[in-house]
């Protein structure tokens, strides 16, 4: 079992902010805890600090705090369905976040309170100490009964994305193989890359590429979805794909694929439709998720996903145009970020809501609402070509790199427009609608697991 | 107002209320319990070393003191906590 915290942007600065104060400090972080498989994934919700009058005593290794400074924060976490996870600090370059005997009585005193007073049944723990602009950690969750586990992963998830391991786990040296990556961006990254759990939501010309870019970079831990078959007319632009493999499962040409570059690589594949619940269910698992679908109500759910269960999304997507001879003239691109504090593809108006719920309708149902004049009419075949489909998963995957290792402009941008035909590459950044859910005042980053899930209606097949 | 004449001017009040601190259940039949009375429910008895509160659902959790009056009823839920933690390192 892996437990991994994942945080948003602004959450973790205000960890790293108490973390370099040069006095012990504390608070209650609020997380929503879901299960993914047999890992579990704690959504950071909020995190409220010890008032300054409840701090009886505080200096740079010691603290004295009475009980108004945590209790207020428990009846919070009952009213947001969270688990309380008890915060504080050892303040210092030097210092350990790890526990001493006092923060051992502290947990025997407070843990069956916080499970009791939170409804969760559970008592969280974090410790950090600063290191740089960053910090290190430890943590552990202790549930009613059972044995305490500790809590392996930090992801943070803003503007850059950083996946820590905590304090005491040993960092392994990446393998030889990866002496070119290694030295474009050391050896940090290149670990992360192979901890990291991505998904790739489709896997036709765009996803198929992402995927061989992602395993030779290092990552390890893929989860494939489409529903599809590989057809003759994708032979051109897939990679993997061959013609003797025609009419077999895109998902399982393309893992084969994988694993011949890399037997050691963790690859599950889904046959379905991320429009279905349990698809986009299974989705729970992942750190990070690349978009490379055409359909545009999968991309209602995907844009969910980066603000219910705090994943990032890269999404991408590619459109030919062509003249009235049929003649391509012009070749645009984009290159989607959806992370905390960035507008969702709603909010960019990237999603054709029309067609997304003409998708969403029972074929025959479709063909008399497009008979009528109703809805779009679907199902026409685009034109689609290896080195466009190559261009902009190579985008995407240099996106992934650039939040992971920070090259890129500071106020970086959250999407990419590539018009190739005009040689031309620009970028942007778009916010949320105050109302949207994508907002954080709407209170629905790491809402998790609620009912219904991602808040949306499914159809039920 | 002492009991007896409560009750003669709500003959509907139940004759015991059901209230839980931390996780088990008492049976009181006072209207009116100080916190002082509250932390002799439980056996032993809470001591001084932790605070004692009671539950606000969808607000903030109160404080009560030795010498707070909380009036009973039905469903009444109090928690204890260390009054002072102290986690050094
Ligand atoms: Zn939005
Ligand atoms: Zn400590």
């Amino acid at each position: 079992m892996t437990t991994t915290l994942v945080i948003p942007g602004p959450l973790s600065e205000e960890v790293a902010t108490a973390s370099r104060n040069s006095m012990e400090c504390a608070a209650v972080l609020l997380a929503r805890r879901i299960e993914a498989g047999r890992d579990v994934r704690l959504l950071a919700r909020s995190l409220h600090p010890v008032p300054p009058e409840a701090y009886i005593e505080q200096s740079p290794h010691h603290l004295l705090i009475a009980s108004q400074g945590y209790v207020p924060a428990l009846g919070a976490a009952e009213a947001d369905h969270a688990v309380p996870i008890w915060f504080h600090t050892h303040p210092g370059e030097e210092g350990a976040p790890l526990p001493s005997n006092h923060d051992r009585q502290v947990d025997r005193e407070i843990a069956d309170l916080f499970q009791l007073r939170s409804g969760s049944g559970l008592y969280g723990t974090l410790i950090a100490s600063p290191r740089g602009a960053d910090y290190v950690f430890s943590g552990e969750l202790t549930p009613e009964t059972g044995e305490t586990s500790s809590i392996d992963r930090l992801w943070v998830v803003g503007e850059r994305w950083k996946l820590m391991p905590a304090f005491a786990r040993q960092a392994t040296l990446p393998e030889a193989l990866f002496d070119r990556n290694v030295r474009a961006f050391g050896p940090a990254i290149q670990t992360i890359l192979g901890d990291l759990r991505i998904g790739i939501v489709g896997a036709g010309g765009t996803g198929s590429a992402v995927a061989e870019q992602l395993v030779r970079l290092g990552v390890r831990h893929l989860l494939l979805i489409d529903n599809d078959s590989l057809s003759e007319s994708n032979v051109t632009r897939v990679y993997g794909s061959t013609p003797g493999r025609v009419g077999q499962l895109k998902v399982e040409v393309l893992r084969d694929h994988l694993l011949a570059i890399a037997s050691d690589l963790d690859c599950s594949i889904v046959d379905g439709m991320i429009t279905t619940r349990s698809v986009a269910w299974a989705l729970r698992s992942c750190d990070l998720i690349f978009g490379c679908t055409d359909d545009n109500a999968g991309r209602l759910v995907l844009s969910r996903i980066s603000t219910y269960l705090l994943t990032p999304v890269i999404d991408v997507g590619v459109l030919l145009s062509s003249d009235q001879a049929g003649t391509l003239i012009g070749i645009d691109a984009r290159v989607t970020t959806l992370t905390p504090g960035a507008g969702c593809l709603v909010c960019r108006n990237r999603v054709d809501l029309g067609r997304a719920s003409a998708e969403m309708k029972s074929p025959d149902e479709r063909q008399r609402l497009a008979n009528e004049g109703y809805a779009p009419a679907l199902g026409r075949v685009e034109p689609a070509v290896v080195a466009f489909t190559t261009a902009v998963a190579a985008a995407a995957v240099n996106e992934l790199l650039d939040r992971l290792i920070g090259y890129g402009p500071p106020e970086r941008p959250t999407e990419t427009l590539l018009r190739l035909h005009e040689r031309e590459i620009s970028t942007n950044r778009a916010f949320p609608h105050d109302a949207h859910y994508c907002h954080q005042a709407q209170g629905k980053w790491g809402a998790g697991d609620e009912d219904p899930f991602l808040g949306q209606l499914w159809v039920t097949v | 107002m002492d009991n007896d004449r409560v009750d003669a001017l709500r003959p509907d009040r139940p004759q015991a209320f059901e209230i839980k601190i931390d996780r088990t259940n008492y049976k009181v039949r006072e209207m009116v319990l100080t916190g002082g009375e509250l932390r002799r429910l439980p056996e032993p008895d809470i001591g001084p070393d932790r605070d004692l509160f009671e539950v606000v659902p969808g607000g903030s959790d109160v404080k009560i003191d030795t010498d707070t009056k909380v009036e009973m009823r039905n469903g009444l839920r109090f928690f204890t906590a260390p009054a002072q933690i102290n986690p050094g390192r």
